[in-house]
């Protein structure tokens, strides 16, 4: 009797596990190219991948409802990075190894980003981000690009507008890993350079929301403004609770206030908080996108929308131009140039960075995202 | 400025929250010896539960702050049943492995219900006028609330457990489980009665850091680690060890990012009390107790 309840036993792990290969295996023999997406489905920082997401699956419909590249069609598989670099590790690990893909959208964040670098590169298969903007990902390798300008560039537009504003000496607060760390060293050297002074810099963990601590420290040291360089809706939060702690002054910020959660988090503390993003292009290209993206999603697409759309489209010019192996497609990449999307024009340098796209100063004002205004007030 | 009545005042108002959070797992560790993961869950849903009623339902806050505890303490009970009942009499690894599960499949199930966004709720609850400016001190409605809302329930809870003979149950069975059992008390009843009063006070701490901050599907992740941790500090069974732990790591890591790093705050804050955990094994309060005696 033992005997019997083995071998069914076996039997059922045979035919459970041949439920999971077969399709596997199927995928390989059909016409498909698959492409994979390693990004931040769920987790503190999921919009990223959420507006990604949206913009790559619109892009790959357009492609595939237009023939597709090479004559195939484009699949792609989504694997979930949380946020967390061990996770994005997993995600890409999965992605090489099970559907053996030559390129990769992704990740979310700077740390998944930088985490999966070395793994893509000894694999050599492509990475193309559509979010993370650390500058350190510029050295990250030769298959690794990204449709995002660096921060590099960032902390230099931010730095030069703060202190064309007059502001001198800065308290700066930033969230502690990769993109934080990385855009806080570049701005504070920018500044600096630009004869600024630093008077504290203060440190919050990913997932804190309690900032009392660290503003009590930046107020105590009189500046004459603020810098946060804080994701969204901590960035909401941070504002409301400095305005509480009785601190009056102006406050700067980069990329990741442009989002909802920001303004939520801030309420009426949002109003005339000064921050540098990616600009919006606005030419033709863009405005087509709106209006597909309103059709097929009913509302407005934000920048990562735009980002996720444009690297599905750059992923299928590098397939188109050069081949079906990541090296065939990071050849191709590499050349890309004056490619016009509807994040404007991609160029890429020899880091995989994208040289043509510039930054652009935005506000909020009573629950609405404005670009800041011309004119504003020196210190 | 001086500011450190402002840093003591932030890590009193934490701790407050830590504290609540450390009963729960002190009292199940106490009847059960399990280490419920699940009750960084519970204090997610308490914070759910809130933004549902107060936003959804317009529940005012009176009516809001017993809701939760029931929802927290109707999630305890569902939890011990469904989860750790069945697996009571198995090793303790898999105990453990279950409390993980639990723990998943609440946080996951939160953010399969509400998404992973971040949420904030209506401000209408929480901007209120910002007390203490006299003093060099500010303090907000909502903080005040956490802290007055905190020390009402210890009390509640120091009643509870010294003072009803289903407390005296309580400490009988923490004490020598076998024993109360032959002296006739009802050893289930008990352990379902940790297991309810305390995910009600973890849940009202959820609502606390809601009204306070907003919610997330993973909040309870850190503050059940941060609550753990405080747990174990003051000697895992005692309850105002856990309340004295509570306090203690609130403090003290508002007072380490106000002087000494806010970089590697958490870091030094755990490096301290591994430190602390070698000379006192068992916690503060065990050694204090045993000197006592």
């Amino acid at each position: 009797v033992k005997k019997h309840k083995l071998l069914v036993g076996i039997g059922i792990l045979f035919v459970a596990s041949m439920l999971v290969v077969l399709p596997a295996a199927c995928n390989r023999k059909s016409n498909e190219i698959v492409i994979g997406a390693a990004l931040p489905l769920t987790g503190p920082t999921s919009y990223y991948g959420e507006d990604s997401k949206r913009g790559i699956d619109m892009a790959l419909d357009e492609i595939n409802a237009a023939g597709g590249v090479r004559g195939r069609k484009i699949k792609i598989v989504y694997e979930d990075t949380q946020g967390k670099g061990n996770q994005a590790i997993n995600a890409v690990r999965k992605l090489i190894s099970a559907d053996n893909v030559p390129a990769i959208i992704g990740c979310g964040t700077s740390t998944e980003t930088m985490a999966v670098a070395p793994v893509v590169q000894e694999n050599k298969r492509v990475l193309i981000t559509p979010v993370s903007s650390a500058a350190s990902i510029s050295h990250a390798g030769e298959y690794i690009f990204r449709s995002v300008p660096s921060d590099g560039f960032q902390a230099r537009d931010l730095a030069e507008w703060v202190r064309n504003l007059n502001y001198k000496r800065i308290a700066l607060i930033f969230v502690n890993q990769t993109w934080g760390v990385s855009l806080k060293d570049d701005f504070v050297r920018e500044f600096q350079a630009r004869g600024g002074e630093i008077l504290t810099t203060e440190a919050s963990d990913l997932d804190e929301k309690d900032f009392r601590t660290q503003l009590t420290n930046m107020k105590g040291k009189t500046p004459d403004g603020f810098v946060a360089i804080i994701y969204a809706k901590e960035g909401g939060i941070l504002l409301k609770q400095a305005r509480e702690l009785g601190i009056k002054g102006q406050f700067f910020g980069a990329d990741p206030w442009t989002k909802q959660q920001f303004a939520d988090g801030a309420g009426s503390a949002a109003n005339d908080v000064l921050f540098t993003t990616p600009a919006k292009y606005q030419g033709p290209e863009f405005q087509t996108f709106v209006e597909n993206y309103r059709k097929r999603y009913g509302k407005d697409p934000g920048i990562y929308d735009a980002h996720g759309y444009d690297c599905m489209k750059l992923v299928a010019k590098a397939i188109e131009d050069g081949g079906i192996t990541g090296p065939e497609i990071q050849a191709a990449m590499a050349k890309i140039k004056g490619f016009n999307g509807v994040t404007g024009e991609t160029t890429f340098d020899e880091n995989g960075d994208v040289t043509t796209k510039g930054f652009a100063k935005m506000t909020w004002r009573d629950g609405a995202l404005q670009p800041a205004p011309t004119q504003l007030a020196t210190k | 400025m001086d500011a450190l009545p402002q840093i003591l005042v932030n890590g009193l108002i934490i701790g407050g929250v830590y504290a609540l959070v450390a009963i729960g797992y002190a009292l199940v560790y106490g009847v059960l010896r399990l280490i419920n993961f699940a009750h960084g869950g519970v204090f997610t849903v308490g914070a759910f539960s809130a933004l549902v009623l107060v936003e959804w339902a317009h529940f005012p806050l009176v009516a809001a702050v017993p809701t939760v505890m029931l929802i927290g303490a109707a999630l305890g009970f569902a939890v011990e049943r469904l989860a750790y009942r069945p697996v009571r009499a198995a090793p303790l690894l898999v105990q453990i492995i279950t409390a993980l599960g639990v723990a998943t499949i609440i946080e996951n199930g939160i953010a399969a219900i509400f998404g992973s966004d971040a949420r904030s709720l209506p401000p209408g609850l929480t901007t209120s006028r910002i007390l203490g400016q006299s003093v060099g001190v500010r303090i907000t409605g909502v903080q005040l609330f956490t802290v007055l809302l905190a020390i009402a329930l210890l009390v509640c809870l120091w009643w509870l457990v010294m003072r009803t003979s289903v407390g005296r149950a309580m400490r009988a069975v923490a004490d020598d489980t076998e024993g109360a059992q032959t002296s006739g008390i009802n050893v289930n009843k008990i352990i379902t009665i940790a297991f309810c009063v305390g995910s009600a006070l973890g849940a009202v701490a959820g609502l606390t850091v809601a009204m306070d901050v907003g919610c997330d599907p993973y909040m309870g992740t850190v503050v059940g680690f941060k609550a753990f941790a405080a747990c174990v500090v003051g000697g895992i069974k005692s309850l105002s060890g856990a309340v004295i732990g509570g306090l203690m790591i609130g403090i003290f890591e508002n007072l380490v990012a106000g002087y000494v790093s806010t970089e590697y705050k958490t870091a030094v804050v755990m490096a301290v009390l591994v430190t602390l955990l070698l000379f006192r094994p068992d916690g503060l309060l065990k050694t204090f107790k045993e000197r006592a005696a």
